[in-house]
């Protein structure tokens, strides 16, 4: 259905879509969630509720490790590895379980689906680097930075620091966010593979007869992932690389029987045959970055994801841009760019409540 | 000559994506003395770390956390007045809040 002004409603959030190109079939999509990163190495039972226009299902997950830091690791700064598993089901409850998203060629989202990934995580301690003549410099400008601002010499003797401290230089020198965060911290990695596979019936009527069919095969993909975060701790480089089969419903169309005497009881609005099986191998790309504002308070969030399909050639990117005003406010808002080659579908998307997150 | 003993609560009860150490900064030679923990636990989702036997000094302790949503709380046994931030209460909290993938703080005492 084409809609010039949709109003979308979720508990996540809202969005107003409008559509840019004449043929685009415009339906609000959310901003893509830090996939994979999803599956970051926690231990426990999750279950979690998911309700949109566009994708409705709850999930139940448990998760465990294989290998982690020893305490006399944890005891000794340097790097940290750990290897996680992770199983879990989704569950559409409701709307249209259609779950596919153009823009980023997601194609295994039909039906309940069944997944399990092996994640591992890499990150190195350094508290050697508070002492860093790097940082030593900033805590310097931040005291300075103190007494410029001191009214009195009792404020301008409290500008003293005991020792070298992150909320020292953000309280001081807020400006100094990233720069600080860039000579105090290491990049890291994160990463895994997960395997899925997906369950649903599908329904079609025979031409001729309007006799009532129905199969359930199964779609199934493997996915393999790896995240790196910069030392500047508002990024991560992410690729992803995805190999899917899975069936894809044929569209409805009107569906009569040979001889047509009452059209209301001798036709009907059907998928015309079985699901056809389709095989996408896509590889995805996506650089997401948050820039906080110089005052310390809010900034921008971005998320750029690019989706090539090497198999049938289709592309897509979609760039979310998000507007975080203070850490208060519930309003949230951003506006989404996307592109998608399938069906020259260039859409623009406005949000009003959904948060940046990596 | 006494040991410090540090008490963590991660909110996720794992011990995965975070790390806390004692350190001593030696004002005079700009220089950073890092003091390990032995670690045990977790006892009722409470990790502690305790250090070896330390001079009376001003000692900081700091934290770090990787992964979003990590959040820990951070005490040192006694509750020892905090130093920097002036008028900071324990616990200290470290948190990842969606806007940054690393984050860290180091607050100071007297021991």
């Amino acid at each position: 259905m084409r809609r010039n002004f949709a109003l979308a409603t979720s508990l996540a959030a809202v969005f107003l879509t409008m559509p840019v190109c004449a043929s685009a079939q415009n339906t609000p999509t959310q901003p893509p969630a830090a996939s994979g990163r999803g599956d970051d190495p926690l231990s426990g039972i999750s279950f979690s509720l998911d309700v949109s226009e566009e994708e409705s299902k709850s999930g139940a997950s448990i998760s465990g490790f294989f290998a982690k830091p020893t305490p006399e690791e944890r005891s000794n700064p340097g790097r940290r590895t750990s290897l996680g598993w992770k199983l879990a089901i989704d569950v559409p409850i409701g709307g249209t379980d259609d779950l596919l998203d153009r823009a980023t060629l997601d194609k295994l989202g039909q039906g309940t689906k069944l997944s399990g990934a092996i994640t591992f995580l890499s990150y190195k301690s350094d508290p050697g680097k508070l002492g860093s003549p790097e940082f030593i410099a900033l805590m310097d400008r931040a005291a300075q930075a103190c007494r410029d601002k001191a009214e009195s010499e009792q404020e301008r003797t409290g500008c003293a620091y005991y020792g070298p401290s992150p909320s020292f230089v953000l309280k001081h020198l807020p400006s100094a966010q990233l720069a600080m965060q860039r000579a105090l911290f290491s990049g890291y990695w994160s990463g895994g593979l997960k395997g899925s596979a997906s369950f649903k019936r599908y329904d079609w009527v025979s031409a001729g007869t309007l006799a009532k069919n129905s199969s359930k095969p199964t779609g199934y993909s493997a996915t393999a992932w790896a995240v790196y975060y910069p030392s500047d701790a508002v990024s991560a480089w992410k690729i992803e690389t995805e190999y899917a089969s899975a069936p894809e419903q044929m569209d409805e169309v009107i569906i009569c029987k040979t001889v047509v005497v009452t059209p209301n009881l001798d036709c009907v609005k059907a998928a015309p045959s079985a699901p056809t099986r389709k095989d996408s191998l896509v590889v995805r790309g996506e650089y997401r970055r948050y820039f906080p504002f110089s005052s310390g308070k809010g900034g921008i969030g971005a998320a750029l994801t690019g989706s090539l399909d090497t198999l049938s050639g289709d592309y897509g990117f979609e760039l979310p841009v998000y507007f975080t005003l203070s850490q208060t406010t519930d309003v949230l808002p951003g506006i989404k760019l996307g592109y998608s080659s399938k069906k020259d579908d260039f859409t623009v998307s406005l949000f009003i409540k959904t948060s940046f997150g990596f | 000559m006494a040991r410090i003993v540090v008490k963590v609560t991660p909110k996720n009860g794992n011990d995965i994506g975070w790390d806390v150490y004692c350190v001593r900064w030696k004002t005079d030679e700009k220089s950073l003395i890092i003091h390990k923990l032995a670690w045990s636990g977790p006892n009722d989702g409470e990790y502690t770390g305790t250090s070896a036997d330390l001079p009376q000094d001003v000692y900081g302790v700091f934290a770090a956390v990787n992964l979003t949503g990590k959040k820990i709380s951070v005490i040192v046994e006694d509750r020892p007045l905090v130093l920097q931030p002036g008028g900071a209460i324990w616990p200290m909290k470290v948190e990842l809040d969606g806007t940054t993938t690393q984050a860290a703080d180091t607050w100071y005492f007297s021991h």
